[in-house]
């Protein structure tokens, strides 16, 4: 295999989200060489599609990575926490239930939780499991409080995110990328110049101007001006499963009502609205299937259901789920909206970024571009989003409802077959199976397919060799310290305050 | 729907499999009325299990042990057990190189990234340190020191791990007691005809030689490599692995030794294959695996012969194996465990630990109705059908990457490696990225040393290993090494370790 000489010139298109992680990581990772000149070519005519704001915990460890302090990017991104979504009229009309970050309970002489909270349910002597996770009792009180890195202390368990105004999240990263040497464009890209052998030479502007590289990112979103338009790598279309293909969205104002650390979705007649509280106002909107709602009536259930005024208008948003066939193809990788789309009903679109990012950075290629680098990056993200969709798929079939052609359509329909093995496993006895390097970890499905119902029949009888009533009260202990925990936390406002406050660096 | 219940299970063959399911069986099904007998074959070949020259575990060997509540006494005292803190890889991948693979961590974890990426870049920095140095569980061994680890996740103590070497037939003894203790009934006899049901396939009954008819709902094949009921009744099929594991012959014997025994054991390269040392209280147990293609019965002898440090204890005895799997290891209502499921060269000790994951899986996924078991068992293969593979895949590295000129291994080095072994070396090599697939027996530092190890070197290590300034990193490893010495040090000798052990269990009882 030849070896290559190391690439010197990282080229990235496009100035959203994913241009502008991107751009921070590498300035962060390559700082200290000072060997790899990263440009980014953006337009500020061109709109962004800020749907991501909610995040999931792996974020933490992106901030880690960049050594951002958490209080000053809450400060500036004008953040929250969140530590749950609440899930609204899912399972059936009028139920609702948390899928909360971290763990159930934990695991008692190696057997699974949620197995001894199954046997406990079924002789009716315990409540609902999210009364055993840390995030959902805090969640409900409407508390939070940073864990310490103690691992005997139980707050230690508590597992959280963030919600952000994504444009002021780009603005935060691109200032951190500039002040290490990234180097901003101007311009809008008109053409990109490839090789005989197809690789990207240069992209060229609209007003002549060449910009060239060795590697280029394409952070352009939906319309994939290199990974498709040039490559033309192809898509893989998923709306036979997830079936909803537009977003109206819109801000409002928060109405002096208490800031939730959590993450609401409320389903609606063909699809859910979200619900993202900020420091300064509330993000919303409502994604459902153009085959079964207009945009006009999609519009008006978002303007009926708002907490308080509109601050701008809502603005109509077209997508597919999908995903590129290839995300990394000659010197080119398709990085978020470039490489696909999957709904935000659990906000992944930051965290498929994210992991697009932390897979280059482990893959990084030099100028041989060696096959196995490209084709390690296109197995590892393909799982990515396809556990996700899975995942995703899951909410929809996973339901009571039959109030609705679109819910109909959606409980009856044919569902992939990795899915249908893990729902399978499960119902039978609580088993779980986890797909190598796959997102969700087993407490997500837990409380997603337990939230909806698909409740295991029986459980590992491995359980039946534990005394029942040393674990009864185990979980009353539980209980009893998650609840004093979560009560003793400051609320989510006087937190946000505190950070607020504190001073920020030197 | 009314589900008929599995009541009786029947395990055919003794050996550290059957006795070790029985035990197992016994402890995890207790709450649920399940009789279980043990037929204990009578007509046994030698096999690699029943060599009897020292065996080796790894690390999570541990929840067997803490299942079924042995405590680490009984194991010194009744097993013959000493500590295994890794193995030592000798002349490999070429004569004079050495290389320790230790259980547990290697370095810490530094901006969370791998170790090893730090280590390859210090290294090309013209650092020397091996990556051995930056495990604990290394440093004790060498020493001969040994404490178990702590719990407590500040302490550098809780960073390594550790297995046992035992006496093979004390050990089963062990597993023995603790199944006929349990109430699991044991037949002596030999398997005559294994009686089929035509309708569905399930097995029904075996009739021994002498015989007596034996009915179970759940038939657990521990006859070794001969298959009698998994392959011999039901056909389950075999996938032969010769092609990347060459070697089919072991010969093994063990000595008399008066000398504090040593926390590891020794893997070395030879002519055509490997030996084995493993230590043992009062004895050191040697072994030899070899191609028989390439050495004969002669040459090996000699080769074992001048591995010996003292008069073998036993004439040497010599087994013939065969590495592969069967498809199906678990078939109708049968379950093959132990040899008659994979057999795996001896290089690295996969055996017992691929047998306890059987019967806990099984137990796992017993079916609620004796006659419908498709679904579960589907799930069982494809769970111990990935193990076997990624251990074969560990096992095969070092025969692929070894750099000798003798003739076998000239020969080993033309193989073509499994398609998922092949992908994972292009991968280390051109990045340092450890591919960790489903149902891995061994972990990402595990499979780092093991390709450092043969001096299977990455073109380039991960960019993030730059993040901070060298001198910083130089720095933190000078501390790593300086802390993981001093702890090693700090430790009791290995004999002196187990002497206390015994002692105290002693003053207990």
């Amino acid at each position: 295999m030849s070896i290559g000489a190391p690439l010197r010139n990282v080229v990235i298109l496009g100035g959203g989200t994913a241009g502008w992680m991107l751009a921070a990581a590498l300035s962060k990772v390559f700082n200290a060489k000072g060997a790899v000149n990263v440009t980014l070519v953006e337009s500020e005519e061109i709109g962004r599609v800020g749907v991501g704001e909610a995040t999931i915990p792996p974020i933490t460890a992106f901030n880690a990575l960049l050594g951002i302090d958490e209080d000053e990017f809450l400060r500036e991104t004008r953040g929250s926490i969140k530590l749950a979504i609440e899930f609204v009229d899912w399972t059936r009309l009028g139920h609702t239930y948390f899928h909360p970050f971290g763990q159930f309970g934990f695991d008692i002489e190696a057997i699974k939780f949620h197995q001894f909270w199954r046997k406990l349910d079924l002789m009716g002597r315990t409540p609902g499991i999210e009364a055993y996770c840390l995030a959902a009792v805090a969640s409900q009180l409407g508390r939070f409080e940073r864990p310490p890195p103690d691992p005997r202390s139980p707050l230690s368990a508590l597992k959280y995110a963030f919600h952000f105004d994504a444009a002021l999240y780009a603005r935060y990263l691109r200032r951190f990328a500039e002040k290490r040497g990234v180097r901003r464009i101007e311009g809008k890209v008109a053409d990109a110049v490839q090789r005989s052998d197809g690789f990207i030479e240069a992209l060229v502007l609209e007003d002549g101007r060449r910009v060239e590289g060795e590697f280029f990112v394409d952070c352009s979103g939906f319309r994939g001006l290199l990974i498709e338009q040039k490559l033309k790598v192809g898509f893989v279309d998923w709306s036979h499963w997830l079936p909803c293909d537009r977003a109206v969205a819109t801000q409002c104002e928060s109405a002096g009502a208490s800031i939730t650390p959590f993450t609401r979705a409320t389903a609606r007649k063909a699809g859910w609205q979200w619900r993202i509280p900020l420091q300064h106002r509330i993000g919303t909107g409502h994604v459902f299937s153009s085959a079964h709602m207009s945009d006009d009536e999609a519009a008006a259930t978002l303007l009926a259901n708002l907490d308080g005024p509109a601050l701008v208008d809502p603005w109509i948003l077209r997508f597919k789920a999908g995903r590129r066939k290839k995300f990394w193809d000659k010197n080119v990788v398709a990085l978020g909206l470039a490489g696909g789309f999957l709904e935000p009903l659990e906000s992944t679109s930051i965290h498929l970024i994210q992991a697009g990012i932390t897979r280059l950075l482990a893959l990084f290629p030099d100028t041989a571009f060696n096959p196995v680098e490209a084709e390690e990056y296109n197995r590892l993200m393909t799982s990515q989003y396809e556990r996700i969709r899975d995942f995703l798929i899951l909410h929809y079939y996973a339901t009571e409802r039959n109030d609705t052609e679109f819910w109909n359509q959606c409980r009856t329909m044919s569902i992939p077959d990795t899915l249908r093995a893990k729902i399978d496993l499960f119902r039978a006895r609580g088993r779980l199976f986890r797909y190598e390097d796959e997102l969700f970890a087993d407490a997500n499905w837990i409380a997603v397919l337990i939230g909806q119902n698909f409740v295991p029949e029986g459980y590992d009888p491995l359980v039946d060799a534990v005394d029942i009533n040393a674990v009864a009260q185990k979980f009353e202990r539980i209980r009893d310290v998650f609840e004093r925990t979560a009560a003793g936390m400051p609320t989510h406002r006087m937190f946000l305050n505190r950070a607020a406050a504190s001073g920020g660096r030197p | 729907m009314s589900n008929a219940p599995i009541r009786n299970i029947l395990i055919v063959g003794g050996g550290s499999a059957g006795w070790m399911s029985a035990a197992m069986l016994s402890r995890m099904l207790s709450s649920r009325r399940v009789s279980i007998q043990l037929i204990d074959l009578t007509d046994t070949e030698l096999d690699l299990d029943s060599l009897d020259a020292g065996e080796a575990s790894l690390p999570s060997i541990a929840e067997l042990h803490a299942v079924l509540g042995i405590d680490e006494a009984t194991l010194f005292r009744g097993a013959n057990a000493t500590i295994s803190l890794g193995a030592d890889f000798v002349d490999w991948p070429r004569e004079g190189a050495r290389a320790f693979r230790p259980f547990g961590s290697i370095g810490f974890r530094l901006d969370n990234l791998a170790f090893h990426h730090h280590w390859l870049r210090l290294r090309q920095s013209g650092e020397s340190a091996k990556l051995s140095d930056y495990a604990l569980a290394a440093s004790a061994a060498k020493l001969g020191r040994f404490a178990p680890p702590t719990d407590d996740q500040a302490s550098v103590l809780s960073t390594f791990d550790y297995a046992y070497h035992w006496l093979g037939s004390w050990h089963q003894k062990v597993m023995r007691d603790c199944a006929e203790r349990r109430g699991v009934t044991r037949i002596e006899g030999d398997v005559g005809r294994v009686h089929v049901r035509g309708e569905n396939g399930f097995i029904e009954a075996i009739t021994l030689k002498d015989g007596r008819r034996l009915e179970a709902d759940l038939f657990i094949d521990c006859s070794g490599a001969r298959a009698l009921l998994i392959q011999g009744a039901l056909h389950a099929g075999y996938e032969d692995w010769r092609a990347c594991l060459p070697c089919d012959r072991a010969l093994a014997a063990r000595y008399a030794s008066a000398a504090a025994p040593a926390p590891f054991r020794t893997a070395t390269a030879a002519t055509a294959g490997w030996t084995w040392r493993i230590p043992l209280q009062g004895s050191v147990g040697h072994g030899h695996v070899y191609a028989d293609a390439f050495e004969t019965e002669e040459a090996a002898r000699k080769t074992l012969g001048a591995a010996l440090e003292g008069a073998p204890l036993e004439e040497p005895r010599l087994v013939k194996f065969a590495s592969g799997r069967r498809m199906k290891a678990w078939s109708r209502n049968c379950v093959a465990i132990g040899a008659s499921a994979c057999v795996l060269d001896p290089l690295e000790p996969t055996a017992l630990r691929l047998a306890l994951k059987s019967v806990k899986t099984l137990a796992q996924l017993l079916p609620a109705d004796k006659n419908r078991t498709t679904d579960e068992a589907d799930e069982y293969n494809r769970i111990l059908g990935e193990t076997a593979l990624r251990a074969r895949d560990f096992v095969a590295l070092r025969y692929l990457t070894t750099k000798a000129k003798t003739p076998f291994w000239t020969a080993c080095r033309a193989m073509s490696a499994p398609d998922s072994l092949a992908y994972k070396r292009d991968l280390f090599e051109a990045c340092g990225r450890v591919y960790l697939q489903d149902e891995e027996t061994f972990l990402e530092s595990d499979w780092a040393a093991a390709w450092l190890g043969q001096e299977v070197i990455p073109r380039a290590y991960s960019p993030l290993a730059d993040t901070p300034d060298l001198q910083a990193t130089r720095e933190s490893l000078r501390r790593m090494r300086t802390m993981i010495r001093s702890a090693a040090e700090g430790m009791p000798t290995h004999r002196a370790f187990i002497e206390t052990s015994l002692a105290r269990a002693d003053s207990r009882a």
